[in-house]
């Protein structure tokens, strides 16, 4: 039964028979009762009698049997419809969905459908078309209506034609009638009694609340159903609507004081500790995705900047590490780049990457700020574009255009620079800006010809819902990879557990409302080198770092115990050429203090000890005899340019495959005959055609 | 913050710069509630670890305090979490008491006492400790019997909660004892400051708080005094456990020497005497004998023969798992551990803080050092190549001899030779673990040899023939490496060791470490032959000896045999 074929003028005068049913008696009608056929009596136990006075069915008491006349079937109906879906109490999508299967057709839903912003270029079906009834702009622009011809425009929107009016007159009183109701509706956001309602009417009003409540229902703004409790007809708009609509205006936030604190620029903190390690040893990236080797990530992961573990998240995803961003980054600025090492690609450090780490962290940090509080772009670039690094902005604006009147970045940092001192709870920020301060909700919500978002990202959600997210969205990414992840934000653990974030001087610069900033020491970390080989940073100095790393190995990260000097680093910086006295220099520029003599020596010793050699893979003739060799030799000559290695063993050169065999050939036919060991001798020659005299040759 | 000489890292380690204008205020407050684990020349390191917050609490010092201590001498914002981890630590301390049972006169039972029932709830459940604690008496209470004292300390600590056991001592059998103002032998006699603050902090003016615990000097601060001054303050029968029996007699003569005890009145219980009197001196080793493997231990009622007021564990570091097992049970006495170190090898320190006692005194040997109670130590590594003769020898060695052909090479005779020529008159010792180069090198030099077979009256004799200087040099073997009191030993020569063993070296420099005539300064020499594996392993042993501070040089030996004399600093 469809409810919007169902006539409520005479539905609502047949509801007091419903009513005078309490709730058992209601359960047994609408398990008991079919619209039609014979119901035997026994089914309605105890509650027989009641259904039987109420009226709404008709009884046979000779054969104990009931059945529902023709004048009560559409009200057995309507009963049965509100009783399938519990709207009221369990408003969900699945509910709403269900519900416009049951009482829309496909036609009815495209047509409803039609005026949502791009439902004209594709199918509406009952699940698109949910998230925008749920929505509440859906019941809202009803309630916004201001005049009859918005009225009106509404209606058409949503393909509503008073069906038997013939005149536009009582449409736009039905729809008058509807907002009041609306209106009325409102203040119930799990629906109210029908009966209620009723009760406010006189009964010349009756029809023209049946006619409202038609139309609210053919709209999908007005819902009936069941209530479970007690199984009384309610009335209402879409519960998540309502709230949503009388929501009260979200509050500027205040600040708090946080149980924990932390302040850093991760990102770029993260950044000087890759280029460091690669500045000591390239290091090594994936083939197929150029992502960090996994290996290597996982040691550089250790020296990382420890963050609190309620912060952790802000800082990385499933999909990329800190590491892989700061690599990225590292690129964006060009202090690295991707170069083949033994075929596979690694991170090389650029001329660039060596003078960057020698900056002081606030030089460093200015590094990265200084392009973007530079940059002119008032506003991010459209959906096709590249966000560069150097971009004030982090993300891009999902659209073809931007409006043109639209400031961002203006926004962005009115938005910033307005919240009150101190800590501000993250989310009540977002919610007052997405809410109370949105720039997207400020633009002309129609007549804009450039307004227009794709309707594959707009997903059919209700506008205001989508330009919330979006602006949300743009402040959250800004917070995170712009202000707290260069230190331009200090975030902090609430009491309740969430977390907040107060500006520091890197973010008041980079927004413009300061001319300096102060980060890190400035002053140049002592470095000390300990008599048992420890080297302790007492401050951070990455340039440093990437120096010692080249002869020691990394056990920790600055400040701190950072390497030890082994037998095995120092072997293998040897390996790669450095001498003592080049380790030792390098040490005694880095220390503060003097270097430990006992090191001193024992770096000499491991060094001196060293010894070179080279490994190759040769071809020998091995003679069993020195008389064999000596025939060997005689038979070679110096044509093949082979050198006996002992007074048994020739050392044949390096060729191919052709002048060996013709070395087998030449001992051959000098009756020296060779034992094949080796399978490069199985690699003979390709063939060619013999000619007959030559086999004959070959046998002999 | 530059000024501030922590750097305090996410790990709970703590790097103390000590160049720092406030090392020395830093250092005394951070050693209350945190161990140090090495002090190489510039930077110290220090580990917080939940036993030494607890070592801390049970001193009476505040969570507050520690963090106070942390941040206020930080160099940088300390980690996050690591405040955080403290507390943590920290309030887990004092959550459990073990106490008396007021209701059981004959003392037979006592109580454990949690501050809340979920925690109750949750040790009842833990797998060691339901079994003790199965008679509840209120949701926070336990009575358990007063035997399994030691094993649910031991259990509590494993778990994270460490008990503050307030339960009381017995009294144990009174003992007439009193420190002599001079000693025997006629000079005079008084406990420095730190000995007496020591045995103050150990006895606690006789509150429950007191009566068990350790005490950590360096070797040569006068452990021994303090053991004796906690005695004379209880005045209670004890009995003493310590690493040998040339120890056992050391301290035999140390307390006739230096308390009004009389020869009755006090016995060694050994492999050689079995005399049980008020104060008996025992090594751990007959405590732990058994006549067959998987036996008894038929010495260990030795803990019960008297009703002992006083506990002693000498080198409480080396006390065999055995003796923990019948601690457990001794728990109503007073316990007092001495050591050097709290570091085991086997890393049972919870056990010792659960069965001992918490730390209760702790003095830098640096601090003792500057103020010249303890010798300062000059460490050097000569290298010696291997004698011709030996080097195909060593070549053709299979690994695991390796070490020992290098140990024994026989050039290194001559580097002693040399070694003493330039420390003429200053009383040596040369230290050796394999004994027939310990033999080539005693008729070399001309100088008598002690070994595990020289027997005791002969060791003694000798002993008393170089503290006397009638013997200018002593080789010994491993025997002399644990708690003998060699008070004028300057110079210590090492021609083979152990496999670069932390406690070994520890033992070998505290030979020589006691207050000297003159300087006041000690030599440590490791001969070393070159370009083998000795040398690496003789890396370790400088690596040690640098984290204990020592300075460390290395020399040739052919830059030594040139040198002269040594002209002391």
């Amino acid at each position: 039964m469809k409810l919007l074929d169902v006539e409520w003028t005479s539905v609502l005068g047949e509801l007091p028979r419903w009513w005078a049913l309490r709730l058992p008696a209601r359960r047994a009608l609408l398990d008991g009762l079919k619209t039609h056929g014979f119901v035997p009596g026994q089914r309605f136990g105890k509650q027989l009698e009641a259904v039987i006075a109420s009226g709404i069915a008709e009884f046979d008491p000779v054969r104990n049997r009931l059945w529902v006349g023709d004048a009560q079937r559409e009200l057995v109906k309507v009963f049965r419809a509100m009783d399938r879906h519990r709207v009221f109490d369990a408003p969900g999508r699945a509910t709403l969905v269900k519900y416009l299967e049951d009482h829309f057709t496909n036609t009815e839903i495209e047509v409803l459908g039609a005026g949502v912003h791009g439902g004209r270029y594709g199918h509406m079906s009952r699940h698109t078309l949910a998230p925008r009834i749920a929505f509440a702009g859906w019941a809202g622009d009803l309630l916004d209506a201001r005049d009859d011809p918005a009225l009106v425009a509404w209606g058409d929107a949503r393909g509503w034609v008073a069906a038997e009016s013939a005149t536009t007159g009582r449409s736009i009183r039905v729809l008058r009638d509807l907002q009041r109701f609306a209106r009325r509706l409102i203040d119930f956001p799990d629906g109210v009694p029908i009966r209620e309602q009723l009760a406010l009417l006189g009964d010349e009003d009756v029809a023209a609340f049946a006619d409202a409540l038609h139309a609210g229902l053919a709209t999908a703004v007005v819902f009936v159903g069941l209530r479970s409790d007690d199984l009384e007809p309610m009335v209402g708009l879409w519960p998540d609507a309502v709230r949503e609509l009388t929501r009260p205006p979200a509050k500027q936030p205040s600040a708090a004081v946080p149980v924990e604190q932390f302040t850093l620029a991760v990102n770029m903190e993260d950044m000087t500790t890759l280029l460091a390690t690669i500045a000591a040893a390239p290091v090594r990236l994936r083939a197929d995705d150029g992502a960090v080797f996994a290996n290597a990530r996982k040691v550089i992961e250790g020296r990382l900047a420890v963050l609190p573990h309620w912060a952790a998240h802000l800082f990385e995803s499933d999909r990329v590490t800190r590491v892989d961003g700061a690599a990225r980054d590292l690129g964006f600025h060009g202090l690295v780049q991707v170069r083949s090492q033994s075929g596979n690609p690694h991170l090389h450090a650029t001329s660039g990457g060596g003078p960057w780490l020698a900056l002081t962290p606030r030089e460093r940090l200015a590094s990265l700020i200084d392009p973007l509080r530079r940059s002119t772009n008032q506003n991010p670039g459209t959906q096709y574009d590249v966000i560069h690094a150097e971009s004030f902005f982090p993300f891009v604006i999902p659209w073809f255009e931007t409006p043109k009147s639209l400031r961002l970045r203006e926004s962005l940092i009115d938005a910033f620079l307005g919240a009150a001192r101190g800590f501000i709870p993250i989310e009540d920020f977002l919610d007052h800006a997405a809410r109370e301060a949105n720039p997207f909700l400020a633009l002309p919500q129609s007549g804009t010809r450039d307004f227009h978002f794709p309707m594959y990202i707009a997903g059919y959600e209700d506008p205001r819902e989508t330009l919330r997210n979006l602006w949300r969205n743009m402040l959250e990414q800004f917070l995170i990879v712009r202000l707290i992840g260069l230190g331009g934000a200090s975030i902090g653990r609430l009491v309740n557990g969430s977390l907040g974030f107060e500006l520091t001087d890197a973010g008041r610069y980079l927004l413009g409302a300061a001319d300096a900033f102060e980060y890190g020491s400035s002053n140049v970390a002592d470095v000390v080198v300990q008599p048992n080989f420890d080297i302790v940073f007492l401050g951070a100095a990455p340039a440093t770092e990437a120096v010692v790393a080249r002869f020691s190995q990394r056990v920790g990260s600055a400040p701190g115990l950072a390497f030890r000097i082994t037998r095995a680093s120092v072997l293998g910086a040897a390996e790669a050429g450095a001498t003592a006295d080049e380790i030792v220099g390098a040490l005694r520029r880095a220390s503060s203090k003097p270097i430990p003599k006992n090191v001193e020596r024992e770096i000499a010793g491991w060094v001196d000890a060293v010894r070179r050699g080279r490994l190759r893979v040769l071809e020998v003739i091995e003679c069993a005899d020195e008389e064999t060799a000596d025939r060997v030799g005689a038979l070679l000559g110096g044509g093949t340019k082979a050198q006996r290695l002992t007074p048994k063993i020739f050392e044949l050169p390096a060729g191919t495959a052709s002048a060996r065999l013709a070395v087998i050939k030449r001992l051959r036919a000098g009756g020296v005959f060779l034992e094949n060991t080796t399978s490069a001798m199985d690699a003979r020659p390709a063939r060619r055609r013999h000619r007959r005299d030559e086999w004959e040759d070959e046998e002999l | 913050m530059s000024e501030n000489p922590l750097i305090i890292q996410s790990d709970l380690t703590v790097l103390v710069d000590v160049s720092s204008p406030r090392y020395a205020n830093a250092r005394d407050a951070l050693a209350r509630f945190a161990e140090l684990v090495k002090s190489p020349e510039h930077i110290h390191t220090y580990r917080i670890s939940p036993l030494s917050v607890w070592n801390a609490c049970a001193a009476g010092v505040a969570v507050g305090d520690i963090v106070e201590t942390l941040v206020d001498y930080a160099r940088y914002p300390m980690p996050v979490h690591v405040a955080t981890q403290v507390r943590d630590f920290a309030d887990r301390f004092g959550r459990v008491r073990i106490e008396r049972d007021e209701s059981d006169p004959a003392a037979r039972h006592l109580l454990v006492r949690t501050n809340d029932s979920l925690l109750a709830e949750e040790l009842s459940r833990g797998r060691q400790l339901a079994p003790l604690l199965a008679d509840r008496v209120s949701p926070t209470v336990f009575r358990i019997n007063h035997a399994d004292r030691g094993r649910i300390k031991q259990a509590l600590v494993k778990a994270g909660f460490p008990a503050e056991d307030i339960a009381g001592y017995a009294a144990g059998e009174s003992l007439d004892i009193a420190l002599r103002p001079c000693t025997r032998s006629g000079a005079p006699f008084a406990l420095r400051e730190y000995q007496r603050d020591a045995a103050t902090a150990f006895h606690a003016r006789g509150s429950e708080r007191g009566g068990s615990g350790v005490i950590v000097l360096p070797c040569g601060a006068g452990k021994t005094v303090v053991g004796m001054e906690v005695m004379a303050t209880l005045h209670a029968s004890t009995l003493i456990l310590t690493t040998s029996v040339t120890a056992v007699r050391q301290w035999i003569a140390e307390l006739l020497d230096k308390t009004t005890l009389t020869e009755d009145s006090i016995g060694e219980y050994s492999a050689h005497s079995k005399n049980v009197c008020p104060v008996t001196v025992a090594t751990y080793q007959i405590l732990t004998h058994r006549a067959r493997a998987g036996g008894e231990f038929t010495h260990l009622e030795l803990f019960d023969r008297r009703d002992w007021g006083l506990i002693v564990y000498d080198e409480v570091h080396l006390l065999p798992a055995p003796v923990f097992q019948i601690t457990a049970t001794l728990q109503a006495r007073r316990r007092l551990g001495l050591t050097a170190t709290l570091v085991r090898e086997d890393g049972r320190e919870d056990d010792v803080f659960a069965l001992i006692g918490p730390k209760k005194a702790d003095v830098p040997w640096k601090v003792l050092e500057r103020q010249g109670w303890i010798a300062t130590a000059v460490c050097t590594e000569v290298r010696v190549p291997l004698a011709g003769e030996q080097r195909m020898a060593y070549a053709v060695a299979e690994q695991r001899n390796k070490f020992r052909v290098a140990s024994e090479n026989r050039a290194k005779t001559q580097v002693v030779r040399d070694i003493l020529a330039r420390h003429a008159g200053e009383p040596a010792l040369v230290i050796g673990m394999y004994v027939e180069q310990l033999h080539e090198i005693a008729r070399d030099i001309g100088a008598p040899l002690i070994t595990g077979t020289t027997a005791q009256g002969r060791r003694d004799d000798l002993y008393e023939r170089f503290r006397s200087g009638a013997l200018p040099a002593l080789v010994v073997s491993k025997v002399a490496n644990f708690a003998i009191d060699l008070p004028d030993a300057s110079l210590a020569i090492q021609v083979s060791g152990t496999f670069g063993s932390r406690q070994e070296e520890a033992q070998r420099l505290g030979r020589i470490l006691r207050p000297k005539q003159g300087d006041n300064q000690a030599h440590f020499y490791s001969v070393v032959t070159c370009d083998t594996v000795e040398q690496e392993f003789a890396l370790k042993r400088q690596l040690f000896l640098c984290e204990q501070g020592y300075e460390y040089e290395i020399a040739d030996a052919h830059e030594l045999s040139q040198a002269g004399p040594v002209v002391e600093r």
